[in-house]
């Protein structure tokens, strides 16, 4: 999964207490987005649940590795709960892919085409905000 | 949904993350470096699984648990779009052209990918 220090070695398997934070951190991540789906509909057909779910957790991801590239600190088991478990799960790309072919096969090609345009455009962007957030926080000021 | 269900859902969440972790490092150590090619191997695959499984539904009678459980609950949170997010924006930081390469290549085997489980699982259901 993400990680800011992509040059590093190849990564180790996961220990016993890495995959304990990934599964309760994937149990929370993964649940809050079920029930945002359970609570929001989908206007005109667009799934909006899903594209909350994944431009707010895109956010908040980038957010949280600006930060760990500014203070150095890679966050450990912490990382792993927040990071691979909550924020990573809160999102998904499979239900983008089964909503756009659910649209195309059911005649509705401008919710097929728009849809993963706008999940892909505005995920990279608001993923950049937050990561350029929390970069520069708390860097000197003129 | 039934307090079961959600329960139900977030054990399926548990594993789909752990699972979608394990892939990710095994991809890493088999190309011998870390990069987006785990978090595109396991989109893909989720992706077909979840086209397979979403025309399945619309044939067969599922319980009606089994597909938040086995959709939402394991494939959505085997599956990711944040990482893939900034894995493009990590990549895109050293080469413009390779942030785009790993958006295109999501798109394009994700795509294919969900498109290949639906056609699969609707000739053969």
């Amino acid at each position: 999964m993400p990680d800011a220090n992509a040059h590093a070695a190849v990564p180790r398997w996961p220990s016993l207490a890495d995959i304990a934070a990934i599964a309760a951190g994937g149990a929370i991540g993964g649940t809050a987005r079920v029930v945002i789906g359970a609570l929001l509909s989908d206007p005109g057909g667009w799934p909006l649940a899903t594209l909350l779910a994944n431009l707010t957790g895109s956010f908040l991801l980038g957010a949280l590795i600006g930060l760990w590239s500014r203070t150095g600190l890679r966050a450990g088991r912490s990382g792993a709960f927040l990071a691979t478990g909550v924020l990573a799960s809160f999102t998904t790309f499979s239900a983008v892919a089964v909503e756009t072919m659910a649209a195309l096969s059911a005649g509705r090609t401008f919710v097929a085409a728009a849809y993963p345009t706008v999940s892909v455009a505005a995920g990279l962007a608001v993923a950049a905000v937050g990561l350029g957030l929390t970069s520069r926080v708390g860097r000197g000021a003129p | 949904m039934s307090i079961g269900t959600y329960l139900a859902v977030a054990a399926a969440a548990s594993l789909g993350a752990v699972a979608r972790a394990w892939t990710d490092v095994a991809v890493a150590r088999l190309l011998g470096r870390p990069g987006p090619a785990g978090v595109l191997s396991v989109n893909a695959l989720g992706a077909a699984t979840a086209g397979a499984l979403a025309a399945a539904a619309a044939t067969l009678e599922f319980p009606a648990w089994f597909v938040p459980v086995v959709a939402a609950g394991f494939l959505g949170t085997y599956t990711t779009f944040s990482s893939w997010m900034l894995a493009a924006l990590q990549a895109g930081r050293s080469q413009v052209r390779v942030g785009i390469g790993v958006i295109v290549a999501g798109v394009a085997t994700g795509a294919v990918a969900v498109w290949a489980g639906w056609a699969l699982a609707t000739v053969l259901l």
